[in-house]
């Protein structure tokens, strides 16, 4: 529950800023002039604001749409990102935010229509080119979307473009605006997935899997495309029984036809970034296994990642055309930090 | 001690200090600083009186920061009275904002507690304040004590906690030190109460900060370089995470020197598969 909500001098007289509020009646307001000053400062603890995070209403003057990092994407010839929000409702000990930021408050930028001039721009810059656009790096894509209306706000715009892709990553089960709208084909609706059992211990406050698998499941039978996203892969004992059941379960409740693609990328970090979130959760069991470091990437070994990688591909051919599978392994250091 | 209970408490005045130090049993700490110390038995809590302003206020918190030994995982709190143009004389405000009159610069103590106190701003001035305005509270010390306490520890675990003592209803002049500390002594269950929780987040944060017993035992039968030092404390951490069935001590006790510790300890976890099924 957000009992505080920081707002930017600036857009408190936003119409977005304004329904927010009305939303959040009871929490407390606090007046700020730029988000940089309570977001990401020095002395913040990511672990415990985690527990009662506020909410911070801003606005994005700069970089609202990013260049993916190379090797990322589902089958475009340029892909970009944008995060129309920083930091996540859940808490998966995986999460590379958790490294990335000090603080663990949710930064909504409510100027969408700036998000939307950019990505028109974009549009008419590669006017002949397959481009796909992320959303939800930095955020998940819809886990607050009943209080954001995020995806709402821009699934028109892509309507427009049926040769540009738009992809939503997501562990929300939450698919309202997908619900009442009819189909876009251009867009996809990705949910990130692993195996139950390891959800159960990594994915804090994430839906269970099987209500995620559901939820595509529902998608799909309403005629969105859907995307199983299986990243990151996460090692352990049984790992293979454990991703066999996994694929069963999604392939065989998730009708065929709808599965735009499926993707898989490996758990990386970079050093810096894994000695943060090292330092936050040392007891955490994910990071007490074989994860070497190897030219500044902290990752399991070359021989395990490899071994997980054929095994994801192989169960997938089973399932799906090798055309939509798609590794992703984009270089851990550019995470964040691609400016177009 | 308590373990891992380490709150830290500054206040300016000494009647702001009495039902604190009655209410946690502290006693004065015989030395010959600057500020007078106080603390509780089990040496989880202790309280200097800083004096009044900003100056004070940071110099004292870092003093006692430094006397009693206090851990990265210290929670801090100033209590205090303040002025309030709107606020009802007497109620306890939690601090959620501060600005600092003369540099203009501001502060955000984000607490993390579930507290049903009211929530208010507060204006730290160098002179006391009497042009009550926009419904601030006024101090004279909370943004220097909210400064260095949240270097010293983390903003989520500094509080500041204002109690309205005077107001455009309520002259200033007229606050003598019985009044002070009948304001404070009035409000002290809820100060607890709020303090009570934030000692659970101190103690999990000593969890996760403090190195284990089998770390220093190990330590202190090999030599290690600063490096091997680092890699070891990594690698005691990974222990604990992967709840080996082995006492680490027994486990390492055959080693002849520190890298053949590394070196096993490594080999060891670099082995470990998650059960994630047990997890």
């Amino acid at each position: 529950m957000i009992d505080t909500i920081y707002i930017e001098e600036d857009v408190k007289d936003h119409s977005r800023t304004r329904s927010i509020l009305d939303r959040f009646s009871k929490a407390r307001h606090i007046s700020i002039e730029r988000y940089g000053e309570v977001f990401n400062r020095r002395s913040q603890n990511f672990r415990l604001q985690k527990l009662k995070p506020a909410l911070i209403l801003a606005r994005k003057h700069a970089g609202h749409i990013l260049c993916a990092p190379e090797g990322f994407g589902i089958g475009s010839r340029k892909n970009f990102y944008f995060a129309h929000m920083f930091n996540c409702l859940y808490d998966c000990r995986y999460c590379f935010l958790q490294g990335m930021y000090t603080s663990a408050y949710y930064v909504l930028f409510v100027n969408f229509e700036s998000f939307v001039e950019q990505i028109y721009n974009l549009i008419r810059q590669h006017p002949n080119e397959s481009l796909t656009f992320f959303s939800g790096y930095d955020c998940d894509s819809l886990a607050l979307e009943n209080i954001t209306g995020f995806a709402e706000y821009v699934l028109p715009v892509f309507k427009k473009f049926p040769s540009v892709l738009i992809e939503f990553r997501t562990k929300s089960i939450q698919i309202q605006p997908f619900d009442e709208i009819p189909p876009i084909d251009n867009c996809v609706i990705a949910f990130s997935l692993m195996p139950e059992v390891m959800s159960k211990a990594l994915d804090h406050k994430a839906p269970p899997i099987k209500n995620r698998i559901e939820a595509m499941k529902t998608l799909a039978e309403k005629g969105w495309k859907v995307g199983p996203r299986f990243d990151p892969l996460i090692h352990g004992k049984n790992w293979k029984t454990h991703y066999q059941e996994l694929f069963d379960q999604v392939f065989t409740t998730v009708p065929n036809y709808a599965i735009h693609s499926v993707s898989h990328g490996p758990l990386r970090f970079p050093l810096a970034m894994f000695k943060d979130i090292f330092k936050l959760y040392p007891e955490e069991q994910l990071f007490s296994g074989p994860l070497p470091q190897r030219d500044g990437i902290v990752a399991y070994k070359s021989e395990i990642e490899e071994e997980m990688t054929a095994f994801c591909h192989k169960n997938f051919t089973k399932f799906v055309s090798d055309t939509i599978i798609f590794q992703c392994t984009p270089e851990a250091q550019a995470i964040g930090r691609n400016k177009l | 001690m308590a373990k891992g209970i380490a709150i830290r408490w500054v206040v300016a005045l000494e009647p702001e200090s009495i039902a604190i130090r009655k209410k946690y049993h502290m006693t004065r700490v015989f030395h010959s600083g600057p500020y007078p110390v106080f603390k509780d038995e089990a040496d989880c809590h202790w309280l200097t009186i800083s004096g009044v302003g900003r100056v004070h206020a940071a110099a004292a918190t870092m003093y006692l920061h430094l006397v009693s030994g206090a851990p990265p995982w210290a929670g801090w709190v100033n209590v205090g009275i303040a002025g309030h143009g709107a606020g009802t004389y007497g109620t306890l405000y939690l601090v959620d904002k501060i600005i600092e009159q003369s540099t203009g610069r501001s502060g955000y103590p984000g607490h993390v507690l579930s507290s049903t106190l009211a929530r208010g701003s507060l204006m730290t001035v160098d002179k006391p304040e009497t042009n009550y305005r926009n419904n601030l509270l006024f101090d004279m010390e909370g943004s220097a004590f909210f400064e260095i306490a949240s270097r010293l520890s983390c903003q989520q675990l500094v509080l500041v906690l204002k109690i309205v003592s005077d107001g455009p209803n309520v002259d200033i002049a007229e606050l003598t030190k019985q009044i002070i500390s009948n304001l404070v002594s009035d409000r002290i269950s809820e100060i607890f109460n709020l303090v009570g929780k934030m000692e659970m987040l101190v103690e999990k944060e000593c969890d996760r900060l403090e190195l284990p017993v089998a770390y220093y035992a190990i330590k202190k039968k090999w030599y290690f370089s600063q490096s091997q030092e680092y890699q070891l404390m990594h690698l005691v951490k990974r222990w604990q995470a992967t709840a080996q069935n082995k006492e680490l001590m027994s486990y390492v006790g055959e080693c002849k020197d520190a890298t053949s510790v590394v070196q096993k300890l490594s080999i060891k976890l670099d082995n470990h598969e998650v059960d994630w099924a047990k997890v």
